[in-house]
Order: structure tokens, then C-alpha cells, then sequence
């Protein structure tokens, strides 16, 4: 027999390396657009786009998922959303009780999820009565017994823990990053095994979901006795071992106790009218970047789209003779390597003279300063450059970071948020310092940039009546 | 203002560093004695356990990460226990130590000075702040904090430093038109005084210390639009009594209470504020379906254009100060920028010069329905100086 054992072990390996895993992703959509909105909503400035809706959430969310993607490279995806009342409501009317009304604004956004999700290509369901929890419960176990299949969960909710299983794993979010659990790195963290996730809630309750479990036990007690006893089953089967108030309180609740178990057990039943199969993910649709377009979510699109006005190629030429440049008027952006300007080096600038664009390399820029005392210029932060040049000769009257902050418009020390935000796209300041990016072709756009929109900024100052306080007050 | 950098002596605020770490080993020391074991007292967690767990003090809430010990909640316990104070005062001494002492050491450039950063795009309500350090929150009024000033020091011969007094409140009758408040401050009175003598219906000569700090809380509430509750917690009265306060304070100003209701009305029909150089606030959180966040947006309606007056106009005196200092070729230096202040590196021989240009300017840059008044103080270090 032994023989016939082994030959057995070694087709099973052949088979587990011919048959390439299927990963299954298993997102719940509700838990991740109720996160995305409350890490921003705080603030009380919604983001939004120009047409007035409400977008926080569904950005944070596109985020989210994208790094699920980048992180996991899954190829099958599924998205689970809520829908309808949640037939735990039925058996219980205090499920969830607890819990604010979703706020309207975030209300809004969950329809565009979904289609936001058509446009990534990526499969999500609903059905009535039933949670995002019911739905991934049920896709799981489906993979849990056929070996073919893994899957990961993501979400940051906790009841998801009783899922963990022979070929399902976590990915439980945090605050601040995630853990991953699998049935072995569970154990060792928690001393139960997942199904009994439902036993411990059982006892402790679970007071975000408003399960009762049973009064005066919590994590550690509850631990503690499954520890030692495995499930609720076991606890009242041994239920003369414990001593004192402890088993008074279990004795007095026992019913309190079966029923919150069912009420934390995730139903693994829910009719789903499709197969693992057809979750499969080939990537965004060619909609997407449109849908991003619309939602102006510009730093999240790969090819750009760029308004009429501002029509930005990136063509440049290196500077080396300065009597080539036209001496009316002219954009200069200095990029240096440090936020602390008082302690940066100047990396390099880039120049635009309405025809040309020119990079400047640092050793030249003095010189160029000094050739062009006549010249009118305009800038972005010119105190910085004030104190990077260390001259105030340079005949600098414009300033898009002052007209921008002026305007309300968001530039935090960067004239790249500027940019994206009116759909050009440049890579924003700290992925040119961490990235290492060649500079060149980005000071020289961002040049480009200050020039082609001064007008425009002007006009704006002008009609919000805000011209003098800019040249009077701001800009000296 | 940047380029030039103010002085900052590395050793003095050593020495202080040292002299503290000192005084806060020994008070660490009676921690430990009055709670009979040695603990993290930084340590949120290890501390609630033994002020809750092993003392048996009376505690607040218990969160998921433990027994809240936030400055609020140990005020309350102040007279529970010994410790409590012992606790209070290691909190604030190691919190100067790291944030001024050895926070602004490193700061100190190879020149031997601080050149900070003013950020002019960061504020909604136009007001400058400083980063990198910050040079405008460094304490001016706690005793032992105000000793770390004695570590900045002129390059010329002295410190001139200039203030606008009260300010914001001028701006606000101003704006207001508030004839009340107008006269108050057109007859040269101690505003903190009038109005609590008008609060408590008594004359100005009897109005008691207590009294005028309570006024000023009120004023400044209103200014900030706080609610009953904040202010009550400020001034330690119930909720009811300083909305009492709040309530009288605008029977007797009518102007003031017409003008913060026009106000916010206002900005929820345009979604903006303006201040008087006609910067624009935007404010998004006054269509919030979510009340806190509309309320946090009506106070904003009601402050910015105070705040943002107010830092209009010492932008403006800036300018001027500066473009007059080059006509008169002024070797002293303008230095920093502290919301209502400005401070002067000044040389022996223009010491009467630059006192009667800033003066000047700053006092008439804007005509105002009443006087902008202006305090000033010399000194021979930043501790010296007001």
C-alpha cells in the first residue's frame, strides 16, 4: 500500500502544478465606500467635482481597489454591495440599530460605484435581503472546496474573520495598512479556529452590529473559554466547570447566546445566478478614463485629456544662448530638491517665452538672471525662488501660486496639484523626488503651464474683484 | 524677512534643556513615589492603568485603546490626588522641552540663526503661518515658557516689537458698524472692561478681575463663534449661564448680532465670504447635509472676515513698512511676522526712526470707524520685548 500512497503523493503534486491556482478577489464594496468617505469627510470639505457632485468616496474607492489589483494581480474579481434590508433586520429589528444614517452624500455616490466598476471591468452583485458579508460568504466557501479555487477577502470588517478557510484567506485593513490572515496565522493570533469567530461573537457580542451576545463577557473572557472549550456547544457542556458569576450569567443567557451566534454567522446560501468563472477580470474597460474624465479624477487616467485652452506638448530645447529667447516676457519654473527651500539646490528650470521652451541648467541660471533684467516674468512661488536665486532683481510680476490661493484654488506648494487639476497632467513634486524623475520636460511644461494660463488667472482675478488685493497686498 | 533669519543662541536653549530635563527627572521621581511604581507616565495606556487601575481614581470614558488621561480630563482630577498635578506639570515640561528646546535647536542654520518659512497659500483666512519652525506659536505668556524667548537675540543693537491691540475686535466694529462698540473704543476705553461692565451692569471702576477675564472670553467667543457650550466649558460656567453671557453681550450690541446674522446669511446665498480688501473664502461646509459641519461653516462666515481683515491689513502695513524703509534707507530689518505683530531688528542710531515709520504706517494704513492703536516695547532679547 505504501507504494501505491506514494505514487499518489506524487500525481497529487504533478496535478497541483500543472493546474495553475485560480485567484479569486472578494471585495466588499459597501465596507470599502463607507471607508473611502469617512477617511476624507472629517474635514468637511467634500471633494467634489466642478459639475458640484459629490466624488470622495468613489476616489478613494477607485484607489483602493486599483492597489488591491497592483498588490494582489488577481484574475477574478468579484464586488459585493448591500442591497435592500438585511434579513437579519427581520429576525432582529435592533440589528445594527446602533448606527447613523448613511449621510446623503455618500448615498449618492454608491450608484456611480457600480458603474465605476463597469468601466474598470470588474464584476460586482447584489440581491435583495441579503449583506455584501452573505455574498462573499457564500463565493468563498464555493472556492474553499474546490481545489482549483483560492480566495482572498478584503474588507476592514472584522466578522469577516469566520470565513478564513482552506484556501481563503484575509486581507483585513486597518487604520494604517492591513494584515493578512490565513487558517494557520489566524490561530496563532486569536487561539481559535475561524468558524468559531461565531462563537466568540456568540458571547462577546459585537456592539457596531448591535449584537447583544451575552451582558458582562467580553473579548478575553469570551477567548478564554473558547480557548478551552472550542465552541459554544462545548462551553455548555461544560458548563458546571465554570465557577461563580461567569456561569451564572452564561446559564441566564444561554438563548442570548445561540442567537447572537446566528446572527454574527455569515449565511452561506445566498442564490447567486453566476459562476466563479465569469468574475473574471481582463483589465479596465477602454470607458474608463472617460468615466474618470467625468468624475475628474485626472490623476488616475493614463492618457491625457487636455482642454482647449491649455494645449501642452512637451517638446523643449536645451538653453544656450540666451539672445534666443524672446525678451518681452517669460515663464521660468525652478525645481529644487528639498521642500525647505532655505536648505535646497536648485535642480534645474525650465523657461517659456510664448514660442520656445527651454530648459536651463542650474550653473546657467545666474547668468540668465542677469541677461534678462528687462524681461517681465512670471512664476510659481516666487518667494521660493527669490530665496534659491537670493535676487530680487528679477522683474518677476506674476505669481500663479498667490493668484491660485486667491482664487480658492487648492495648490498645496505645488504646481503640479494646479495642473492636474486643469487636466494637465505632470507628475506631482514628491514622485519626482522619491522616483528620481528626469526633470527636464517637467520644468518646461510647468513654464508652459505659468505662461499659456496667465491670462486666464488675470481675467478671473479681475471678475472676482480681487486684481488690487493681489498687486497691492499679495504680491509685494 | 526669510533670507535675513532671526538669532537664535544654540547654547542658551541648551542650558535650559538641561536645567529641565533636570527639574523633570525630579518630578518624574515623586511620580513614582506617590505611585508606588516606576511607569511610562508618556504612555497613555500605561498611565490610565495606574491613575484607574492600581489608584482607583474616578475615571471618564474607557475607549478601546484604554482609559482617556487627555490635559481635560486630569484638570478634573486635580484635587483627587497628589499626582495629578505632579502629572500635569511633567506633561508641560516635556512637551516645552522637545517642541522649543530641542525642537528649535535643530532649526538653527550653520549662520547661527532660524530662517523660517511663511507660508502665504496655506490659510483660508488669509493670515500668514510659519513652518519649518514655527515661529508664531512660541508661549509668550507661561512663565517657563516665556524664558525660551531669551534665546533669540538681535544682530543690530535691539528688538523693537509693534502690536496692534485688539485688532480683530476694531475690525468688528468697524465692520459691524456697531455704534456701541464703536464708542467704547473711540473713547479710548479698556474694551474688556466695557463690556463687562456692561455684561454685569456695574460701573467700569468696580468691575472685578474675574469679570473682565469673562468678558474677554465672551468677546472672543462671539468673535470665534463659539456656542454656549464651548464657552461655558472656557469660562467654567454651565452651558446655560454663558449662553446668558452670550445673549446679554448682543442685547447690548445689537450692531454686532445684526451684522453676524447678515453675515451668514449672506454667505449662504453666495457660498462666500469677502474681507475688507475683498478676499474671497469660499466656504463648501454651509451645504454640508450633515449639521456639525454647517455650523463649523457658519463660524467660519462669521470669523474669516474679522481674521482675514485683520490679516489684510497687516499685510498691508508690511508693504508699506518695507517700501518705506527703502526711501529712507533704513539699515534695520524687519524680522518676523506674529499674526498681530510685527518685530524689528533694529540699529542704535534709527531706533527713534523706525518707531515713528512703523507707527505711522501702521496705524494709517487703513482708515477705520475707529482708531487702530498700536503697543510697542523694546528690548534687548526677544524675552525683553514685551
Amino acid at each position: 500500500m505504501t507504494l501505491i500512497s506514494s505514487l499518489f503523493k506524487y500525481l497529487n503534486v504533478i496535478i497541483n502544478l500543472v493546474i495553475s491556482m485560480k485567484k479569486m478577489v472578494l471585495i466588499d464594496g459597501n465596507n470599502l465606500m463607507f471607508r473611502s468617505y469617512f477617511a476624507t469627510a472629517y474635514t468637511g470639505n467634500l471633494m467634489k467635482n466642478s459639475k458640484g457632485l459629490v466624488t470622495n468616496a468613489l476616489y478613494g474607492f477607485a484607489n483602493m481597489v486599483n492597489k488591491v489589483i497592483k498588490e494582489e494581480n488577481p484574475s477574478y474579481i468579484l464586488v459585493a454591495f448591500d442591497k435592500g434590508k438585511s434579513f437579519r433586520r427581520e429576525e432582529y429589528k435592533d440589528y445594527k440599530a446602533g448606527r447613523n444614517e448613511t449621510p446623503d452624500d455618500l448615498r449618492t455616490q454608491m450608484p456611480i460605484a457600480r458603474e465605476m466598476l463597469d468601466a474598470m471591468g470588474i464584476k460586482y452583485f447584489e440581491t435583495d435581503n441579503y449583506e455584501a458579508d452573505d455574498i462573499v460568504g457564500t463565493v468563498s466557501k464555493w472556492c474553499e472546496v474546490d481545489p482549483e479555487w483560492d480566495a482572498l477577502l478584503v474588507t476592514s470588517d472584522h466578522d469577516y474573520l469566520q470565513l478564513i478557510g482552506d484556501g481563503v484567506d484575509i486581507k483585513l485593513l486597518q487604520t494604517k495598512g492591513f494584515v493578512k490572515y490565513n487558517r494557520d496565522t489566524f490561530k496563532e493570533a486569536y487561539g481559535i479556529n475561524p468558524p468559531e469567530v461565531t462563537d466568540l461573537k456568540g458571547l462577546m457580542g459585537d456592539s457596531s452590529d448591535n449584537i447583544p451576545g451575552v451582558p458582562g463577557v467580553g473579548e478575553k473572557t469570551a477567548l478564554k473559554l473558547l480557548q478551552e472549550y472550542k465552541t459554544l456547544d462545548g462551553v455548555y457542556q461544560n458548563i458546571d466547570s465554570i465557577k461563580g458569576k461567569l456561569k451564572e450569567k452564561l446559564v441566564d443567557n444561554k438563548d442570548l447566546a445561540y442567537f447572537s451566534k446566528k446572527l454574527a454567522t455569515i449565511y452561506i446560501n445566498v442564490p447567486i445566478p453566476f459562476a466563479l468563472e465569469d468574475c473574471k477580470y481582463e483589465g479596465p474597460t477602454d470607458k474608463l478614463d472617460d468615466f474618470y474624465y467625468d468624475l475628474e479624477f485626472y490623476s488616475l487616467m493614463n492618457s491625457h485629456k487636455v482642454k482647449e485652452e491649455v494645449h501642452v506638448d512637451n517638446e523643449y530645447k536645451i538653453l544656450d544662448d540666451f539672445s534666443k529667447v524672446d525678451k518681452e516676457r517669460i515663464a521660468y519654473y525652478i525645481e529644487c530638491d528639498k521642500e525647505n527651500y532655505h536648505l535646497a539646490n536648485i535642480m534645474g528650470m525650465g523657461i517659456y517665452d510664448g514660442k520656445n521652451a527651454y530648459y536651463v541648467e542650474p550653473s546657467k541660471i545666474q547668468d540668465f538672471f542677469d541677461k534678462t533684467l528687462d524681461t517681465i516674468k512670471y512664476t510659481f512661488d516666487l518667494k521660493k525662488n527669490i530665496v534659491l536665486t537670493n535676487r530680487f532683481d528679477t522683474n518677476t510680476i506674476y505669481d500663479v501660486n498667490l493668484a491660485a490661493y486667491l482664487l480658492n484654488k487648492i495648490t498645496k506648494d505645488d504646481l503640479a496639484t494646479l495642473m492636474n487639476n486643469d487636466s494637465v497632467s505632470v507628475p506631482l513634486y514628491h514622485d519626482i523626488i522619491k522616483n528620481k524623475l528626469d526633470i527636464k520636460e517637467i520644468v518646461t511644461t510647468k513654464a508652459k503651464y505659468i505662461y499659456l494660463t496667465h491670462d486666464k488667472y488675470i481675467d478671473d482675478l479681475n471678475a472676482e474683484e480681487m486684481f488690487d488685493l493681489y498687486t497691492n497686498i499679495e504680491h509685494p | 524677512m526669510e533670507i535675513k533669519g532671526i538669532k537664535c543662541d544654540a547654547s542658551i536653549l541648551k542650558s535650559m534643556s538641561v536645567e529641565m530635563n533636570k527639574q523633570i527627572e525630579e518630578i518624574q521621581k515623586s511620580i513614582y513615589d506617590l505611585a508606588g511604581e516606576e511607569f511610562n507616565i508618556s504612555s497613555p495606556k500605561q498611565l490610565g492603568e495606574v491613575l484607574f487601575d492600581h489608584l482607583g481614581l474616578s475615571h471618564a470614558k474607557k475607549t478601546k485603546t484604554g482609559y482617556k488621561t487627555g490635559e481635560d480630563i486630569l484638570e478634573k482630577l486635580v484635587n483627587e490626588h497628589p499626582i495629578i498635578p505632579l502629572i500635569l506639570e511633567f506633561r508641560k515640561l516635556t512637551k516645552l522641552n522637545s517642541t522649543y528646546l530641542e525642537g528649535l535647536t535643530k532649526y538653527i542654520m550653520p549662520d547661527g540663526k532660524i530662517h523660517t518659512i511663511y507660508k502665504q497659500t496655506l490659510t483660508r483666512t488669509g493670515r500668514l503661518s510659519s513652518v519649518d519652525p514655527n515661529l508664531q506659536n512660541i508661549p509668550t505668556r507661561d512663565d517657563l515658557g516665556k524664558l525660551i524667548r531669551k534665546a533669540f537675540l538681535p544682530c543690530n543693537t535691539e528688538f523693537l516689537s509693534c502690536d496692534y491691540s485688539q485688532i480683530e475686535l476694531r475690525v468688528l466694529a468697524h465692520i459691524s458698524g456697531s455704534k456701541e462698540l464703536q464708542g467704547a473704543f473711540i473713547r479710548g476705553e479698556d474694551i474688556h472692561t466695557r463690556v463687562a461692565a456692561d455684561i454685569f451692569n456695574k460701573p467700569m471702576s468696580e468691575v472685578t478681575k474675574n469679570e473682565r477675564r469673562t468678558a474677554k472670553s465672551v468677546i472672543f467667543g462671539i468673535v470665534y463663534g463659539i456656542s454656549g457650550f464651548g464657552l461655558g466649558e472656557n469660562i467654567g460656567v454651565s452651558p446655560k449661564d454663558a449662553k446668558k453671557f452670550i445673549e446679554k453681550y448682543f442685547e447690548l450690541y445689537p450692531g454686532v448680532k445684526d451684522y453676524m446674522d447678515m453675515t451668514v446669511k449672506s454667505a449662504y446665498d453666495s457660498g462666500s465670504v469677502r474681507t475688507l480688501f475683498n478676499r474671497k473664502r469660499s466656504i463648501d461646509e454651509l451645504f454640508n447635509s450633515n449639521y456639525m459641519i454647517r455650523q463649523s461653516g457658519e463660524r467660519m462666515a462669521m470669523n474669516t472676515p474679522i481674521q482675514g481683515s485683520a490679516a489684510d491689513i497687516l499685510k498691508k502695513a508690511m508693504v508699506e513698512i518695507d517700501k518705506a524703509f527703502e526711501v529712507n534707507n533704513i539699515k534695520s530689518d524687519m524680522l518676523l511676522q506674529i499674526h498681530d505683530e510685527l518685530i524689528f531688528d533694529v540699529v542704535e542710531e534709527e531706533k527713534e526712526k523706525v518707531l515713528n515709520i512703523v507707527r505711522a504706517i501702521m496705524e494709517s494704513t487703513v482708515k477705520l470707524d475707529v482708531p487702530l492703536v498700536i503697543s510697542q516695547d523694546f528690548g534687548t532679547d526677544l524675552y525683553e520685548t514685551k
